[in-house]
């Protein structure tokens, strides 16, 4: 398997190259006598911007909701009142009809690759099998996997399918990614909905009849939220389940609510299968689900992010796992900014909205991490400097600052109050702790992706599961659904593993 | 096979040799230059004067017998440039392969080559010099010339008048251009005169311009500091190597042809080599040998450096490590001025000690930092690319997501990768992006890759087409 640390020089590199040298030659125009406070303040000004976005999404989430299709009776007076004034301020839930029709064939398709995942798949297929609700018009489950060489559990596989003719097996030959996989048996669905799952995805029972009021309603895909579900692991897995619940439960809703566009994050994804199956998925991306997003929304079909659609996962319980796929996110991310951010601006099918909220997630993200770093050389360079100091009186730099810290507080209070799960008091706690130190770390990685991306190294990592981590799972609990809205945060999304 | 693993093989190590060789010795004359005040430059004042001159002492020759020698060398390290143009000819015929030149395309590439990491070096040397500038409160160039380097060849002299403020070394770039542009049309013409006509042709027009450079238009070589009316720029034009470049295309040929010198044995190649050298050695002492002197110097130093080269670059890691040295030769000119300059200025000032420390640094920090160039590059070529075609898709007013092809790939059909060859078509995939898009799964043997059709030719287009981006701008 490889060691992160095989990254390690290239990430010594982009760091002297983006820290040491800039750190250099700030100090050297301070020596010259330069402030540099303009720049200063340009850099300030990325991170309020940042921080505004966290602000807005986060109330956003906070206090309007989809899928409501019940309202309980106020509790209280004080209840009463603070219904009537969201209503007066546009706040609230948006109602959604009572679906008329009922649901219609579904199928579920999980991509696996066998050999990595070989512990969990049986798991997740009897939890689709026995926990799902099926339609009356009959679900069909489809697992599409790839493994070189032939496993012990593909016999049980066998087995299983046996027992449950709704079951179909398909090994693809020659696959190497998810995609191929995917597209090797979307021609083979007869469902009128398809959901996409990875294979360690367990969806609510009611997934399909939540999906179904969208779809019914002009919607071609519908993302739901995913959480993580062996959290307690460790320190790393604790994180990674409250910035999941910041991003699935904050961030897509809230600019799902705001832009009416979102995206599908490679599971957990509700499509009308004749979009899907004239879509597809493109092998040659590293993350083919948020490139194929990007072709669906430019091909004028519509995506919506419901976060009452809870699946569980499991999130990488080591640094290895992590680091290798949050590069991956991150190159893929950087491909797909650069395939598509110019035909977002003359896509016909986007507003304006829309366009300026895809470009915060590909061009301004992209840049976000390079430029926000150079606050790190600007501020040794100070540091350097026997002469100049610290602009501390500049009110412009501390408003920036609180915003920036604050924010990142303010969307994990709550990320807290809006949890699918209940976590311990404390998960969040260390999490506003840790979270600048683990932006920190995602940053540095995306830089170690952007270089991975100039150079064209892209082979695909495997984010690896291990059979230790599938004993140490808890049993899973079932969500709280569906919570109130949240906080948003990065982009993070593609889910693939 | 691909054609990629050939490129490599194409290089001749001892070629590459040659290239570092002849960076390294511009690196040393330009240090010593400016170390000693230009202590020495050609005279034509007889060969007695100039060694007289070139006997008196310097704070260089008194720090030992090697240095006297290094400084001895140095101060003729300006004859590699010369040998520099006779590579550039005999690589950009030797990168044809024998096959049918395509203008347009020979020109894109070679362009690109010469410029984007002109480009690429000028973009990270302005921050820098000012940086230092402010630092140091050194020189800085105005914002006219900055302005003409970031945008050169907007402002276009064939002598490179307005690059001079910002590196002295950079007149030579507007050559490459010139020798660029006229490659094809002299190609054209080896073709349809045969190759000693083209070559007595040239050398006919080399030595009258050359002396009606001096003669006439009062003008002296490049290396010499002299006081005359039109200074050194008549022989900064590329008619007055002309003949130096059209050998190189010759001997190119004749290499092609398994003939001419590169077949010549160790011995016949050093003595003609050591020959020509001395007579042009001699001969740029003296005003009228400024007619012969470019012409002889640098064929009599590539037989030597041939002579020498070759048995010494058998060893497969040698080649390995010579070829590898000379993908950077073109960005280690382009940087070299700047290291020695600043380091000369800053650091070294008169101290002969100090310059003796640091010289061998300054030769392995331009390597290093012809390196971050070479890095950066790519990055630079690709954000610039990225601008371009943005901008040009948003001003485009009908633009598509990509242009509608003429030809689909079929399963199983040849077809050509990036200009890369003996790839199959395995799988096909139809993907929606705003229209139908043709994704395929093509294998050369031994990898598989998921590509666009767009970046496919089918393989008798592509056959047809030659590359000319194989040498460094130093072939040039």
């Amino acid at each position: 398997m490889r060691k992160w640390t095989a990254d390690f020089s290239k990430l010594v590199f982009t760091h002297v190259l983006l820290i040491g040298v800039p750190t250099i030659f700030y100090y050297c125009l301070r020596l010259g006598g330069m402030s540099l406070i303009n720049l200063h303040m340009a850099i300030a000004t990325l991170f309020l911007i940042g921080s505004a976005i966290i602000f807005v999404e986060s109330t956003t989430a906070l206090t309007r909701r989809f899928a409501t299709t019940q309202t309980p009776p106020p509790r209280n007076r004080f209840d009463r009142f603070a219904r009537k004034f969201k209503r007066a301020i546009g706040s609230g839930g948006r109602r959604l009809p009572v679906t008329d029709t009922p649901v219609p064939r579904c199928t579920v398709l999980v991509a696996a690759y066998l050999p990595n995942e070989q512990d969990i798949i049986l798991e997740t297929l009897h939890h689709l099998l026995e926990v799902v609700r099926r339609p009356q018009a009959g679900l069909e489950i489809i697992l599409a996997y790839n493994t070189p060489v032939n496993l012990p559990v593909e016999d049980e596989l066998r087995q299983l399918a046996a027992q449950h003719p709704e079951l179909q097996l398909v090994r693809v030959e020659d696959s190497r990614s998810k995609a191929e996989n995917l597209n090797a048996v979307l021609d083979r669905v007869t469902g009128e909905i398809t959901c996409i799952l990875d294979a360690d995805h367990h969806p609510p029972a009611d997934c399909f009849e939540r999906a179904w009021r969208w779809l019914e309603y002009n919607y071609d895909v519908v993302q739901g939220r995913n959480v993580i579900r062996n959290h307690q692991q460790n320190l790393l897995t604790q994180n990674i389940a409250i910035e999941f619940e910041m991003v699935y439960g904050v961030a897509h809703p809230a600019k799902s609510y705001l832009m009416d566009s979102t995206i599908f994050g490679g599971s957990n994804g509700y499509w009308r299968t004749e979009a899907l199956q004239r879509i597809r998925f493109n092998p040659a991306m590293l993350t083919e689900d948020i490139d194929a997003s990007m072709r669906t929304l430019l091909s004028g079909y519509r995506i919506v992010h419901d976060r009452s659609i809870v699946t569980t996962e499991l999130a990488p319980a080591d640094f290895n796992s992590f680091w290798f796929q949050r590069k991956r996110w991150s190159h893929g991310w950087l491909e797909v900014s650069l395939k598509y951010q110019r035909r977002v601006w003359k896509s016909k099918k986007l507003t304006l909205w829309q366009k300026v909220y895809w470009t915060y997630l590909l061009y301004y993200c992209v840049l976000y991490s390079l430029i926000a770093l150079q606050i790190l050389p600007l501020v040794l360079s100070l540091a350097l400097h026997p002469v100049i100091t610290v602009p501390e009186e500049n009110p412009y730099l501390w408003f920036s600052t609180i915003a920036t810290f604050s924010s990142g507080i303010y969307a994990t209070l709550v990320t807290m109050r809006i949890s699918a799960q209940r976590y311990p008091l404390w998960y969040y706690l260390q999490h506003a702790v840790f979270i600048f130190f683990y932006t920190i770390m995602k940053n540095m990685i995306s830089i170690v992706g952007l270089y991975d991306h100039l150079h064209g190294f892209n082979r695909w990592v495997v984010t690896p599961r291990t059979s230790a981590q599938r004993q140490r799972l808890q049993p899973v609990s079932r969500p709280a659904l569906p919570a109130p809205s949240v906080p948003s945060s990065g982009l993070e999304s593609s889910e693939a593993s | 096979m691909t054609r990629a693993p050939t490129h490599h093989a194409q290089r001749i190590a001892w070629i590459e040799a040659i290239r570092v060789l002849a960076v390294v010795m511009l690196l040393l004359y330009h240090a010593q230059l400016l170390f000693t005040g230009y202590a020495f430059t050609p005279k034509p004042t007889g060969l007695e004067a100039n060694l007289q001159q070139l006997a008196t002492p310097t704070p260089l020759t008194e720090q030992g017998w090697l240095w006297w020698f290094v400084s001895l060398m140095s101060w003729f390290g300006y004859q590699f440039v010369d040998v520099l143009v006779l590579v550039s000819g005999f690589s950009l015929v030797r990168s044809l392969q024998g096959r049918p030149l395509q203008t347009g395309r020979f020109l894109r590439k070679r362009l690109l080559r010469v410029l984007l990491p002109y480009w690429v070096v000028a973009v990270l040397a302005y921050p820098i010099l000012w940086a230092i500038a402010n630092a140091t409160n050194g020189y800085m160039p105005d914002l006219w010339h900055i302005f003409a380097g970031l945008t050169f060849p907007l402002l276009f002299d064939f002598s490179g008048d307005m690059l001079l403020r910002t590196n002295l070394s950079w007149w030579v770039v507007p050559l490459i251009l010139s020798f660029t542009l006229l490659f094809p049309w002299l190609w054209m013409l080896l073709e349809r005169w045969g190759k000693a006509n083209l070559l007595w042709v040239s050398l006919g027009l080399t030595l009258v311009y050359r002396a009606i450079a001096v003669y006439w238009l009062d003008g002296h070589p490049v290396y010499v500091v002299l006081d005359s009316t039109a200074g050194w720029q008549p022989f900064a034009l590329f008619l007055a190597k002309l003949s130096t470049f059209v050998l190189g295309m010759v001997v190119g040929v004749l290499a092609i042809e398994q003939r001419g010198p590169l077949m010549w044995q160790f011995r016949r190649a050093l003595l003609i080599g050591l020959l020509l050298y001395l007579t042009g050695f001699v001969a740029q002492f003296y005003r009228l040998g400024w007619v012969i002197a470019d012409l002889l110097l640098p064929i009599g130093l590539t037989l030597v450096c041939m002579a020498v080269f070759r048995p010494m670059a058998h060893p497969n890691w040698v080649k390995q490590m010579l070829v590898w040295l000379g993908k950077h030769s073109y960005s280690y000119y382009l940087v070299q001025f700047f290291v020695v300059d600043r380091a000369i200025k800053l650091i070294v000032r008169d101290d002969a000690r100090l310059y003796t420390l640091l010289l061998p640094g300054m030769i392995v920090g331009t390597l290093i930092l012809a390196m971050v160039v070479e890095a950066t590059y790519p990055v630079l070529r690709s954000f610039g690319a990225g601008v371009i075609r943005d901008l040009d898709f948003v001003l485009h007013r009908s633009p598509t997501a990509s242009a509608l092809p003429s030809w689909h790939p079929q399963v199983g059909e040849a077809v050509f990768y990036r200009g890369l060859s003996h790839w199959k078509v395995l799988k096909t995939e139809r993907l929606l992006d705003e229209h139908e898009m043709l994704l395929c799964q093509i294998s050369d043997g031994q990898r598989s890759l998921w590509v666009p059709e767009a970046d496919l030719e089918p393989s008798e287009t592509a056959a047809a087409e030659t590359e000319a981006n194989d040498t460094t701008p130093f072939s040039l």
